[in-house]
């Protein structure tokens, strides 16, 4: 369960997320979206605890961020946009990392498993500047999944990826997600928003605009269609389409 | 070319405006300051001196002497190099244009030749920067001298870059030219060298059977040999070829002739200045297809500071091995150890020091018996001294297997499961360790060498004289064993020190210190080593101090108060006194840097603040 309260965030004199509240219940996933420079990434920062906020809230799991790190840590897991690897290690010395440093005591066999799953199998021993992007990708998420995460944070996971290995991240995120896990997915490509999140939060220029199923966003536009797509209402929200 | 410019002002204002950014943070500002200060002080330092005038007029007096002879021996070496260098077959077509400069600049509609003159122009920062530091430390602070330094250096270095882009590009067109075409310019080329050498050598050898030979007293015959007078005499030819260059280099020495006119001077700038623009014309026409070399050349240099690109050459049977086996329950921390031990080598941390004390011990053996020569056991004494001696010291500056390299992996650590100050511990282990692994290696090489002089008796070159371990009452190898047990505790604790302070210096200074093993070499963190470099060695300086003074003060109380004498055996214990202190700073520092983690935001400094998005 995630619980964010009043986050703020500044840069200078720059407010990159301005008093953002919300709530991701077990189970659920809630797409993040907004245009460019709205906050996401800068609320998923705070989120996963790599940045401190300058004010507000974060509960991950019951437990705050900002007073019990650790407890909160050891139960999110976060995918940022690029790839991280490091250098020297190969694909199975990662998920041997982090077996350790989340305490998986399961974790060789468990690695093992995620490397197939994941279609890494055969590029185990390989380092990250022998696999191309999409395989980045994919053992980053393997990283992340390892330690059976309650809260998943992801920052744009589909890019670079190919169509099967986007089908395959988008049922890795449900998945996930019905195994009781509370799943944050920031994304510009609205499709897989629309396709993948029980409910969006589009924000912009670090302030909620609206959050809710996709029926409750529209719901505040009566003139758009009723079967309008998140994009249109995207427009909308942001004041785009003028 | 005007884009181009506004491309160069923005990126120069960008700079500079990141750079005062930066000012804002305390730190950096006082930071900054004191490498002003300092570099003030050693600039103006002659000018501060009392008995400056005196020395000054000493010293130009004595360049005045050697000007003219030292004008025609600048000369002749230009022509040698130069001809020489227009013999090597190689040259590269290449500009030095980043991959995005290419791929931007390269489709826009941009003359062909305002590109290779941004290229020129942009290259010239590094020129900028080091005539600046030449002229700065070589001036003695008067700002009139500075001045013309300043002019004249820059004007010969561009020259000398200029000429060697020119041939580059030159020969380069060779391999593009039909070959008839290429032989023709390429035989020409060869043709005029010889012809210069043919023209030089008689003159060359007439003045070289005037040459003294060197000896105190021969300074003034090797003066009157290489003066123009005599050139001109013996060697009018060579004098006559020797012309252009001396005009070259002439500048130069006009600014070390105190009674040189303005108008003098500022005349005899005016043939270098003619050859740089006449120089720049001939590479900006220049008709080499530099582009896909330029693009291969930018390639190139990001790959040589791509530190991944050296994982690639490790075997498939070496992937699988790591220096322990990491079991996936356990201390966090070590899981951090265990990875940046991985960074530097893979081979198994037991095997690496059982192995390690096996060689050293039956070496240690062997040579006992039969000894060394003497020139092995210098180069190995020398070797030993300084590996035991800087290992320590620079702890991982070179393997970067800590912070350094995982503050490049911010996003990912800052989610670890693990708390400031154990992470920050993991973090300083790996270096130092390995450091003193290192450290211990030379210390056995130290040992071998010590044995084997005791063996032949060769005490000359031993650091440790055998006299000592005499007069200490023990045998000569039993003191070298009690001098290596009282170094290690003590390389262990300073290399824990070093690599501390490494890292709490790249969590206060990421923007000042090289992050991974990508080289910075613009200007300003060159400065930005140079100061990091000192503050660290003055806080190593101070943090060995309570160490030092604790052993002075337990062998002042034994010697002078209790009037009792020193014994062998009590070597390692000094050695255990002076970590103590050690120990309890690095457990401080440590301490200090995980506050420093938990409290630190990346977003100032290490993610990019300027677009959140």
């Amino acid at each position: 369960m995630i619980h964010i309260e009043k986050l703020v965030k500044v840069y200078g004199g720059f407010r990159a997320v301005d008093g953002l509240s919300l709530q991701v219940g077990t189970g659920q996933i809630l797409g993040l979206v907004g245009p460019n420079g709205a906050g996401k990434t800068t609320t998923l920062r705070c989120l996963a605890g790599i940045i401190p906020p300058t004010s507000g809230r974060v509960t991950i799991a019951g437990f705050d961020l900002q007073t019990h790190p650790l407890e909160a840590r050891k139960r999110l897991a976060f995918v940022p946009d690029e790839p991280h690897l490091f250098d020297h290690l190969t694909a199975l010395d990662h998920l041997t990392l982090f077996s350790r440093l989340y305490g998986v005591a399961d974790g060789p066999a468990r690695a093992e498993a995620l490397l197939e799953e994941a279609g890494l199998g055969d590029q185990r021993l390989s380092f990250p500047s022998e696999l191309s992007r999409g395989m980045k990708q994919k053992l980053v998420v393997a990283c992340a999944l390892l330690h059976r995460p309650e809260v998943l944070v992801l920052d744009e996971p589909l890019t670079g990826l190919d169509p099967a290995a986007m089908r395959r991240m988008k049922r890795t995120v449900r998945d996930t997600a019905r195994a009781g896990a509370s799943v944050i997915v920031s994304s510009h490509m609205l499709q897989l928003v629309e396709e993948v999140c029980d409910r969006v939060l589009i924000v912009n220029h670090g302030k909620k605009v609206l959050i809710g199923t996709l029926d409750e966003i529209r719901l505040q536009f009566p003139d758009v269609d009723a079967d309008a797509d998140l994009e249109t209402l995207f427009m909308r929200a942001t004041g785009a389409d003028q | 070319m005007t884009p181009l410019l506004f491309l160069m002002w923005r990126s120069m204002l960008g700079r500079a405006t990141g750079w005062l950014r930066l000012m804002k943070q305390p730190k950096y500002l006082v930071g900054t300051l004191a490498g002003v200060a300092w570099m003030s002080l050693f600039a103006l330092r002659p000018v501060l001196r009392a008995n400056r005038e005196a020395s000054l007029g000493d010293r130009v007096a004595n360049i005045t002497e050697w000007l003219p002879a030292l004008e025609s021996a600048g000369a002749l070496a230009l022509v040698v190099s130069l001809s020489l260098w227009w013999l090597w077959p190689f040259g590269k077509a290449s500009l030095e244009l980043t991959e995005t400069e290419l791929h931007l600049l390269l489709p826009a509609p941009v003359r062909r030749r305002h590109l290779i003159q941004y290229a020129m122009l942009r290259n010239q920062w590094g020129v900028l920067f080091g005539c600046f530091m030449i002229s700065l430390f070589s001036s003695g602070g008067a700002p009139d001298r500075f001045v013309w330094r300043f002019v004249t250096v820059w004007l010969f270095l561009t020259l000398w870059q200029l000429h060697g882009r020119g041939r580059g590009l030159w020969v380069a067109r060779l391999q593009e030219l039909p070959a008839a075409v290429a032989w023709r310019r390429r035989a020409t080329a060869v043709a005029g060298v010889v012809l210069i050498w043919l023209l030089l050598a008689p003159g060359i050898a007439s003045i070289a059977a005037l040459l003294p030979e060197l000896s105190v007293d021969s300074a003034p015959a090797l003066r009157h040999a290489l003066s123009p007078e005599q050139l001109n005499a013996e060697a009018p030819l060579l004098a006559l070829l020797l012309t252009p260059m001396r005009w070259v280099i002439g500048p130069f020495f006009a600014g070390l002739t105190p009674d040189t006119p303005l108008v003098g001077r500022l005349a005899s700038v005016g043939w270098p200045l003619l050859l740089l623009v006449a120089h720049n014309e001939w590479i900006v026409r220049s008709q080499t297809l530099f582009e896909e070399a330029t693009l291969e050349g930018a390639r190139q240099r990001a790959a040589r500071g791509d530190a991944a690109s050296r994982f690639r050459k490790v075997r498939q049977r070496q992937r699988q091995a790591a220096p322990f086996s990491l079991r996936p329950t356990g201390a966090p921390a070590i899981a951090i150890v265990w990875k940046n031990l991985m960074l530097v080598h893979r081979t198994r941390l037991a095997l690496a020091v059982g192995g390690g004390t096996a060689v050293v011990s039956i070496s240690a053996v062997v040579v006992a018996f039969t000894g060394l020569p003497d020139w092995l056991i210098a180069i190995m004494m020398v070797a030993g001294a300084l590996g035991l001696i800087a290992t320590p010291l620079m702890a991982g500056h070179q393997w970067r297997n800590d912070l350094r390299t995982d503050l490049l992996r911010i996003e990912v650590i800052r989610t670890w499961p693990i708390d400031g100050w154990h992470l920050f511990a993991a973090q300083v282990a790996p270096p130092a360790f390995i450091a003193f692994l290192y450290a211990a290696g030379a210390g056995g090489l130290l040992l071998i060498a010590g044995v084997a002089a005791g063996a032949t008796n060769a005490t000359d070159f031993v650091l440790v004289s055998p006299g000592l371990a005499e007069s200490l009452g023990v045998s000569f190898v039993t003191l070298l064993l009690l001098g290596l047990a009282t170094a290690l505790p003590l390389v262990a604790a300073i290399a824990s020190l070093s690599a501390t302070l490494q890292n709490l210096v790249a969590l206060l200074w990421p923007s000042w210190i090289q992050l991974g093993q990508r080289r910075r070499g613009s200007a300003a963190h060159i400065g930005q080593g140079m100061l990091t470099g000192l503050g660290l060695v003055l806080a190593l300086s101070v943090g060995l101090l309570p160490g030092a003074l604790l052993v002075g003060a337990w062998i002042f109380l034994q010697l002078v108060v209790a009037d009792l004498p020193l014994v062998a055996w009590q070597l390692p214990l000094f050695g255990l006194t002076a970590v103590v202190p050690l120990v309890v700073i690095v457990g401080m520092l440590t301490r200090f840097g995980g506050v420093l983690w938990d409290q630190l935001d990346p977003s100032v400094e290490l993610l990019n603040s300027e677009s959140p998005s």
